[in-house]
């Protein structure tokens, strides 16, 4: 109680000393700059550490964790998720699934009374058929909301088993200990959906074998049909349904021939791993931390430091690393404003969920008060006079 | 409007000499690669490999702007990389050589019409492309 009115209190006083710099805080998270972050926080299964680097002008990347009943009832299962929704061409696909994608996993929960893959995918397919109903209905006057499309990386962890799911290329990795030498493994859990990865290509090629031309390297960077680098997603309809690939959508997006059946697939990738007591924490992240950290480094730089904290760590390398790719300082890559940012690096979300085995063991029928957090960020339009801004969004119960 | 900024430009022309070391903007043509640029500067390296250091704030100006969508859509979002616009060094300079002589708003807006109208046709970035250098010049 005391805590919470002197976090209280500190918001207040830094919304009036702090104004012109974009920094706020609350119980849900701080914005310094353009880093949001929440250090620590407690999910159903253990701590957490939750940040987000922005770099475009409108935050592309948008995630979520959410902890509690997985299902509509009070009945649970009880557990945690965690969403990393990577956007691209736009924020609305992201947004979308942020908004929607967990409702309809705990609607399937509520129909087959428990967590499985099946539910998972269930979810994943309602998400994607409710962004294309977003689409037809916004078509005539909006176009471009066609070509907008989001990864879409997804964790469950309820009843001792975390469920990993995956379109694009974010990725998923756990820390495990090992026994023998006490050192903590990089295990990644997930595969990107990104056609620099040579199977990924040749999957493309083999759904269509009519057309060579399929993935085309382009300024040393492959691409689908020469326009993006993933092969599976939310979203991008003007991929998956020809009658969107046309007119007003913007020549650079439409295919000179009208294509039969989808070119990106929505279908994600989903496992199932049984976790163990040496299993510490899985790092959720989206390509922007990827780019810059190796699974291992990534690990370990959690696995060396104090929880709280983690993942504002993990930003901080991983801009330190793309500042020397760039050839700067990283105070003054940290000087650099959203938009032109993008060109420095890409919207960084990390998620760590450590895993506490004494509560990953306890039974998913075990009630506990649900959180909701969802990652912050400045969605202003530049030039509009909000001096404090923090974009935070719904609360917890 | 544009004609009117092309005749100032054409003056100054004859005056600007290129920096190649100014206090504000240098230009690098040897390939130091690992070299940090010095505080408060970021840097671009120009289609025919030149690198050019320059101040934070040149990230503000519409035409660096400009430079940097059009980069995008040539190149893609660098990755691993240092950053490279989509024009040679000579035009880099003129336009540096613009940002320091401090245009007015109206000749910026001119010039960035002129680099969206295309004053760059993508076959046209062979570092051996001479002539097409003197053209840039010229449609300046």
């Amino acid at each position: 109680m005391f805590s919470e009115l002197m976090n209280f209190l500190r918001a207040c006083f830094r919304a009036k000393s702090d104004r012109h710099v974009h920094t706020g805080s609350n119980a849900r998270g701080r914005q310094d700059g353009l880093l949001w972050y929440k250090d620590s926080g407690q999910h159903f299964n253990g701590e957490f550490s939750y940040g987000c680097g922005q770099a475009n002008n409108l935050l592309e990347d948008q995630s979520q964790i959410e902890s509690g009943s997985l299902s509509l009832n009070e009945t649970g299962p009880y557990g945690t998720f965690i969403g990393v929704y990577d956007g691209h061409g736009g924020p609305e696909t992201s947004r979308y699934v942020n908004n929607h994608l967990f409702q309809h996993l705990k609607r399937f929960t509520s129909e087959q009374h428990s967590m499985s893959v099946e539910v998972i995918r269930k979810a994943y397919q309602a998400t994607e058929e409710g962004f294309l109903s977003q689409v037809t209905k916004q078509w005539p006057l909006k176009p471009q909301i066609a070509a907008v499309g989001s990864c879409c990386l997804v964790g469950v962890i309820c009843g001792g088993t975390l469920y990993i799911a995956n379109l694009g290329d974010s990725r998923a990795v756990l820390g495990r200990v090992m026994k023998a030498t006490g050192e903590v493994l990089s295990i990644q859990l997930s595969a990107e959906h990104n056609v620099a990865i040579e199977s990924v290509r040749q999957e493309l090629h083999s759904l269509h074998p009519e057309d060579p031309q399929i993935v085309v390297l382009k300024h040393n960077v492959w691409r689908v049909k020469g326009l993006i680098q993933i092969s599976r997603s939310i979203g991008d309809v003007y991929l998956k349904k020809a009658e969107f690939n046309r007119e007003p959508l913007y020549a650079k997006f439409r295919l000179r021939e009208p294509f039969k059946k989808p070119i990106l697939s929505a279908d994600p990738a989903i496992s199932v791993h049984q976790l163990q007591p040496h299993d510490q924490f899985v790092i959720f992240a989206s390509d922007g931390l990827w780019e810059h950290l190796s699974n291992q480094e990534a690990v370990d730089i959690v696995q060396n430091h104090p929880r709280s904290g983690s993942v504002r760590r993990l930003i901080k390398v991983a801009l330190q690393e793309a500042a020397k790719k760039r050839e700067m300082r990283y105070s003054d890559l940290k000087k650099i404003d959203r938009g032109v940012r993008r060109h420095f690096h890409d919207d960084i979300t990390v998620i760590v969920v450590f895993l506490d085995s004494n509560l990953v063991s306890r039974a998913s029928s075990v009630k506990c008060p649900s959180i909701s957090v969802r990652g912050g960020g400045i969605n202003l339009p530049h030039n509009t006079l909000a001096p404090y801004t923090t974009q935070m969004e719904v609360g917890s119960t | 409007m544009v004609r009117k900024w092309q005749k100032l430009a054409n003056i100054k022309r004859e005056r600007i000499t290129f920096p190649r070391a100014s206090r504000d903007a240098n230009v690098d043509s040897c390939n130091t690669s690992s070299v940090v640029a010095d505080k408060g500067h970021f840097v671009l390296y120009t289609a025919d490999q030149k690198r050019f250091v320059l101040p934070l704030e040149y990230l503000n100006n519409e035409i660096f702007k400009e430079l940097f969508r059009l980069a995008e859509e040539e190149f893609g979002l660098p990755r691993n990389g240092p950053i490279t616009l989509p024009c040679d060094a000579v035009s880099m300079e003129y336009v540096v050589a613009m940002i320091q002589q401090n245009i007015a708003k109206d000749l910026e807006k001119a010039l960035v019409m002129s680099i969206t109208t295309g004053f760059y046709p993508s076959s046209s970035y062979l570092p051996s492309d001479v002539p097409n250098k003197q053209l840039l010049i010229c449609s300046f």
